[in-house]
């Protein structure tokens, strides 16, 4: 369960104040599939920053399974952020000069208990994204619908309960974005929280729950018809 | 498995910017080969100045004298009045002062020498013991010196000073020739190099050099007034002499004992031995605080380069030291790798100069350990201020590749 209380973020630029984030109060279960949209500067990527624990809200507070991030040190934090955390961004952000599997294996870097053989468990990532066959490819030989996937294996390495994916789809084609969109489902579907950020309307319709964001401010949340507390979903207070 | 990985990740990154590494590896190189290079040739010529200075001015050994240099040499028996040491002191002296490695009885005597109808009157007369030219540091000009044999038999032979060979037999060759000392004919077997005039102001080519079973034989020493020490330790000279001059005043109560040592040259042997240690070490600083510098400042330009690429790590879950041990890691590699870098081109560079300067060069395990010890050292004291600033960086706005609020 993610629980935020009153989340306010500024930024302040010289003398000018920026409110990203204004009294957000939401609860998030377990299961979830969850699109934030919103138009550009309205909190949206804010929102998913301090929801993956890479940014700290200004006032307020924001507690991962009871437990509040804001008593948390920047390490245990990193900790929550390599394997509680998968993170897919709209630019991917592979490493240029390591191939597809070696960019997946880097989590693994940062966990206290990485697998015996880290090398098998990347490869199996890479396969679920069906990539199997361009293990050893540089991003720069891969398309974008294919460099995104490496990095949703990426993110799924550590095996995360939740992805955080800030426009996954924004980089690509609609055919490319929708063959993401569905392994995002099927991730959400085996029992992953998926939290994804757009501005792209039909994108965010395919998902159960809406978040609108307007001026760092909730104004809308759409629920699937069957909705219901125990079976996963979103709640603004 | 982590730390295979992060080696393979920090090595991956250097091999990709090749152009970045080159440089950084530039400047520790060049330190470490400078230091190799001063390394050796500092300790070449330094053993080369030190071995000339002590061939030159006897820092090892002192003199001692019943009378004061410049009032008659070394008399032989007390019928000037002189104190004479007796032979059965000086040969007791290395057992009482531990350091003193030999004691070279000084047969010392002026007396008139002649050949054919030549004769010169008030000449330095020596007797030889075994090992003398190794203390006095004498060489030959032609002829040869007193076999062992020569010596211990008490041969009746002579080696002499270039200024009494050209006195005595002009334009023609000396050896074999035979000179005159009180009524014993002396066979001439060899010639000595000039030495110019001596310490005292006397013509020290002006010289017959005689064994010492002959010196006996010719004035009857009841003891010596002169002996020469020669000391272990040349750093030990001073302290040495002192006791040497305590011992005989002690054995001859009343009387006083006159001592001389190379004093300037010993200081000078240590003054310049310091002074050439200094400037090597300077150098040697110098060029490695450059590199160190170089390697920061390219270290820093890197980071800035790679700021997106530190908010993913972040992102991902490395923690501040992770990031951190990660530039720490880069730059001890390219240390080290510099640093045997620069050791080569450090001994490539020393062959070359010592061939082109014709100076000597000693290689020892100081260079190459010290080389790789300070290249380390500066990687990691260079690496720390962009390894912090690495650390430092906020990874919402490292993801979006700006490094500032």
């Amino acid at each position: 369960m993610l629980y935020l209380n009153q989340v306010e973020k500024v930024y302040k630029n010289g003398s000018n104040r920026i409110e990203a984030l204004q009294e957000i109060s939401i609860k998030v279960s377990p299961h979830t599939f969850l699109a934030v949209q919103g138009k550009s500067g309205s909190g949206k990527t804010t929102l998913l920053n301090i929801l993956g624990c890479l940014d700290r809200p200004e006032s307020g507070n924001y507690l991962i399974d009871g437990d509040d991030t804001s008593l948390k040190s920047d390490n245990e934090l990193a900790a929550l952020r390599n394997n509680k955390f998968g993170f897919v961004f709209q630019s991917f952000n592979l490493m240029p000069r390591f191939n597809a599997l070696e960019n997946v294996i880097i989590p693994f870097l940062y966990s206290p208990n990485p697998p015996g053989k880290p090398k098998e468990a990347a490869k199996q990532m890479l396969e679920k994204v069906g990539l199997s066959d361009r293990t050893k490819h540089l991003p720069g030989e891969l398309s974008g619908g294919q460099q995104q996937r490496v990095a949703i294996a990426r993110a799924l390495v550590n095996n995360p309960d939740i992805i955080l994916a800030d426009e996954p789809t924004g980089a690509l084609d609609n055919q490319t974005s929708q063959e993401i969109l569905d392994i995002l489902a099927e991730l959400n579907s085996e029992g992953k929280t998926v939290i994804i950020v757009t501005h792209e309307k039909d994108i965010a319709n395919q998902c159960p729950y809406v978040l609108t964001l307007s001026d760092g401010r909730v104004v809308d949340l759409k629920k699937p018809g069957n909705d219901t507390l125990s079976n996963g979903g979103v709640t603004v207070l | 498995m982590k730390k295979s990985l992060l080696f393979r990740s920090t090595f991956k990154h250097l091999s990709a910017n090749s152009l970045t590494t080159l440089f950084m590896c530039v400047g520790i190189m060049i330190g470490v080969a400078v230091l190799v290079a001063v390394i050796a040739l500092g300790r070449g010529t330094e053993a080369r100045i030190l071995d000339r200075i002590d061939r030159f001015g006897e820092t090892d050994s002192f003199t001692i004298r019943t009378v004061p240099w410049g009032l008659g040499g070394g008399g032989l028996r007390d019928d000037h009045g002189e104190l004479l040491l007796g032979f059965d002191h000086i040969d007791a002296l290395p057992d009482h002062i531990p350091g003193i490695a030999t004691v070279l009885p000084t047969f010392n005597a002026r007396n008139p020498v002649s050949a054919g109808q030549e004769k010169l009157e008030d000449i330095a007369v020596q007797g030889v013991a075994l090992n003398y030219q190794e203390v006095r540091n004498l060489n030959i000009y032609s002829g040869s010196f007193f076999s062992e044999t020569d010596i211990q038999s008490g041969s009746h032979s002579a080696v002499i000073g270039p200024a009494l060979a050209n006195h005595f037999f002009p334009r023609e060759n000396p050896l074999g020739k035979f000179i005159q000392v009180e009524d014993m004919q002396l066979e001439v077997i060899g010639v000595l190099d000039t030495r110019g005039i001596s310490n005292s102001g006397r013509n020290a080519d002006q010289i017959v050099l005689v064994p010492h079973g002959v010196f006996v034989e010719l004035f009857q020493p009841l003891g010596l007034s002169t002996v020469t020490v020669r000391v272990e330790n040349p750093a030990n000279l001073e302290k040495l002499a002192a006791e040497t001059q305590n011992y005989f005043e002690e054995i001859y109560p009343g009387h006083q004992i006159f001592v001389r040592y190379p004093m300037a040259t010993a200081r000078a042997r240590d003054e310049i031995a310091n002074t050439l240690s200094f400037y090597l070490k300077i150098i040697a600083g110098t060029s490695l605080l450059i590199g160190g510098t170089v390697m920061m400042n390219l270290t820093n330009l890197s980071i800035s380069g790679r700021i997106r690429e530190i908010g993913l790590r972040k992102a991902l879950g490395a923690r501040n030291k992770d990031i951190s041990g990660q530039v720490l890691a880069e730059t001890a590699l390219i240390s080290i790798i510099a640093g045997v870098v620069g050791i080569l081109l450090g001994y490539l560079l020393t062959n070359e100069l010592a061939d082109r300067l014709e100076l000597r060069s000693i290689f020892s395990w100081h260079a190459p350990v010290f080389g790789l010890f300070f290249a380390l050292l500066i990687g990691l004291v260079f690496g720390v201020r962009p390894a912090k600033r690495a650390a430092k960086l906020d990874p919402v706005l490292a993801l979006r590749g700006s490094q500032q609020k």
